[in-house]
């Protein structure tokens, strides 16, 4: 009797302190974040390519000698994103030559696939975000990125989750900021809900969004 | 006339079939359209068999011309030869659309797993962007459709976009710089005085000049006071003015008094000329606080802001508190002091070392100048400053007075035929100050 008690402890502790240590992170709870550390010029640029032009159209007004290199996350099978970040760096980082990568990340959820299949294909989604994010910065000591844009879809929000992993381990990870899509009017994405207090900047581009009142700022339309 | 159909990268079953019915190819017709291309994606229509893989399948029917295939890299060709675009509800082509100015009709699809889709369709719709239909009322909707009643969408704004970046902006390079710029170096004087202050505090101001003055622009309250109660008419001068950011005032009643300043940089020299408002010249001097700049008992006021702290030497900021003193006048002058001080307040956030107070402190403070173009780096200049400890001004006044022969104490105590009484002292803004007024006890 007593050592099941005993047992029961450790894991309702560890949820605990994990708790605890999350609310500690929260962008929406702390107000004066430490970063950053080192001291440079440039930053490197994450951004997540969804399938329309919206995070590429945040890009055109990025001055792209000031935010070197660039990191361009596409999810699975996306070769239309590939594509259009190839154009935008032949047209506009011409200066300085391939200062840009691109990351494959499998979908978290495909198009009409069925939401109780979701939770699988996140997790893969996640492990190789994580190998990304977390694993290989702390392997070979160059981060991910400094600044990390996403706007909607789904998998937007693992990546963001191997980002808050980051930050639970204290470890160095990018400020994000989400911009909601200029599809989104009344109602947010589900990226949007779950992001809403874990980015370190929330944008929306319709201001019927923020009628609740909680957090975000409206920027008016960015497309 | 064209018109343009378009579903986006996935499919959309019952827009393309109902484009493909018949009365939606009669308004068509009735509305003067000749051509129609139809851009299906995976959609399952009644053709199917028709459509291999980058297949283009062509009819004729009700009088038009109708072209369909599954997929384009790009639409915008088609795009631009539509007269009229009827697409699905994705934002992507909406904003594409209605970038290129061309009539559209949304049909949402109402099949999707939440319908945010419609959000956007209506909310442009009610902003009269366009026209939303469902699927049966598409044909009534292009019987009726008005291309020339809609109003401009606006051209893409590249400014609110860089905005979003200025938060991360503010964080990466603001923020360097400011902490940079509120950290204290401990240091210590050594090799001639002179020459140390020379290559650390007025080659260093020279060179911030500009930037420096632009960060000092608001006079501290108990300076402000102090000239402010100055009678009319009196002359005095300001050792060590900067920028001049000190010679307008009081700035209720310019010209009731007449503050002349001196400094070592001439660059800042050049800034205080047009000190002000700019309509007025200033009067400046080019000089050191140590020499002797002015005939003695000239001026009726003098004060010294931020300035004996860049002495490097005991001595030397005794003989500038001598040049002060010495050059008003001995019956009715007043003079204000102001140094940094070894006790910061939370205001000013400067991380300070642990240094030894008693008898105050030497450190560098650097002096950082943001970059301007992205190639250029961010500046960094040490400026010299001795940290006041408290008691320490009040002491160095205190020597330097006796020294040339005043009083120092109340004018009832007068023992001595000029002295100096300290009106008040204290501690503002992580600085000390002292004022005092000159007494005589000659009638």
């Amino acid at each position: 009797m007593k050592t099941s008690t005993q047992l029961a402890i450790y894991p309702i502790l560890t949820v605990l302190l994990l708790f605890i240590r999350l609310f500690t992170i929260l962008p929406s709870l702390t107000r004066e974040p430490k970063r950053p550390k080192r001291t440079r010029s440039t930053a490197k640029l994450a951004v997540f390519l969804g399938s329309g032009n919206e995070a590429l159209n945040l890009l055109s007004a990025v001055d792209f000698d000031r935010y070197t290199p660039r990191v361009y996350v596409v999810s699975e099978g996306d070769t239309l994103s590939v594509q259009k970040a190839r154009d935008l760096e032949f047209t506009r980082g011409q200066r300085q030559k391939n200062q840009f990568t691109i990351l494959v990340v499998p979908r978290a959820r495909r198009v009409h696939q069925s939401l109780y299949t979701t939770p699988f294909t996140a997790f893969l989604s996640l492990l190789k975000c994580l190998y990304h994010v977390t694993l290989l910065p702390v392997l070979t000591s160059n981060p991910f990125a400094d600044v990390l844009i996403v706007n909607g879809p789904g998998t937007c929000f693992i990546l963001c989750l191997a980002v808050v992993v980051n930050k639970l381990l204290a470890l160095e990870a990018p400020r994000v900021i989400y911009v909601e899509s200029f599809a989104r009017v009344k109602s947010f994405s589900i990226s949007g809900k779950l992001l809403r207090y874990l980015a370190d900047r929330f944008v929306v581009q319709w201001p019927s969004l923020l009628k609740d009142g909680k957090r975000g700022e409206c920027l008016g339309w960015l497309v | 006339m064209l018109a343009f159909v378009t579903v986006g990268s996935t499919r959309f079953d019952s827009l393309v079939n109902c484009v493909f019915s018949q009365p939606v190819l009669s308004s068509l017709r009735d509305k003067g359209y000749t051509q129609l291309i139809i851009q299906c994606g995976n959609s399952e229509l009644d053709l199917r068999y028709l459509l291999q893989e980058r297949d283009v399948f062509a009819s004729e029917n009700y009088g038009i011309h109708i072209e369909c295939w599954k997929y384009k890299p790009s639409l915008r060709g088609e795009y631009e030869r539509a007269d009229l675009v009827i697409s699905h509800a994705g934002s992507g082509s909406i904003l594409e659309v209605l970038r290129l100015g061309k009539p559209l009709i949304v049909v949402p699809n109402a099949s999707l797993l939440d319908d945010h889709q419609q959000e956007l369709a209506t909310a442009l719709e009610e902003m009269n962007h366009l026209k939303v239909s469902t699927i049966s009322d598409l044909a009534r909707n292009i019987a009726q459709f008005k291309p020339d009643s809609f109003s401009q969408f606006p051209a893409y704004d590249g400014s609110r976009s860089s905005s979003v970046m200025n938060f991360f902006e503010f964080h990466h390079h603001l923020r360097f710089y400011l902490r940079l710029m509120k950290s204290v170096i401990a240091t210590s004087v050594s090799g001639d005085p002179q020459e140390y202050e020379n290559n650390h505090v007025h080659v260093v101001y020279d060179q911030i000049a500009p930037h420096f003055s632009s960060t000092r622009y608001r006079p501290w309250p108990i300076i402000a006071k102090f000239l402010s109660d100055i009678p009319s008419g009196w002359v005095g001068f300001d050792s060590g003015t900067g920028n001049g950011k000190y010679l307008p005032l009081p700035l209720d009643s310019p010209g009731k008094i007449w503050t002349i300043g001196l400094d070592r940089s001439r660059n800042l020299l050049e800034i205080a000329r047009s000190a002000g408002d700019g309509n007025t010249i200033r009067e400046v001097i080019c000089g050191d606080v140590l020499n002797n700049v002015w005939r003695d008992n000239v001026f009726d006021y003098a004060i010294s802001i931020a300035t004996i702290h860049h002495l490097a030497t005991p001595t030397r900021r005794k003989e500038a508190v001598q040049r002060l003193l010495q050059a008003v006048s001995h019956i009715h002058g007043r003079v204000l002091i102001y140094v940094w001080a070894t006790e910061q307040d939370d205001f000013s956030k400067r991380r300070i070392p642990n240094l030894d107070s008693s008898s105050g402190s030497d450190v560098f403070v650097p002096w950082v100048i943001p970059k301007v173009k992205p190639e250029e780096n961010a500046q960094v200049f040490n400026r010299y400053y001795h940290m006041f400890a408290g008691g320490e001004l009040l002491m160095l006044v205190t020597e330097a007075a006796q020294e040339i022969g005043l009083q120092v104490g109340p004018q009832e105590m007068a023992s001595a035929r000029n002295g100096i009484e300290i009106l008040q002292r204290g501690w503002e803004r992580s600085n000390h100050y002292v004022e005092l007024r000159f007494w005589t006890s000659q009638s």
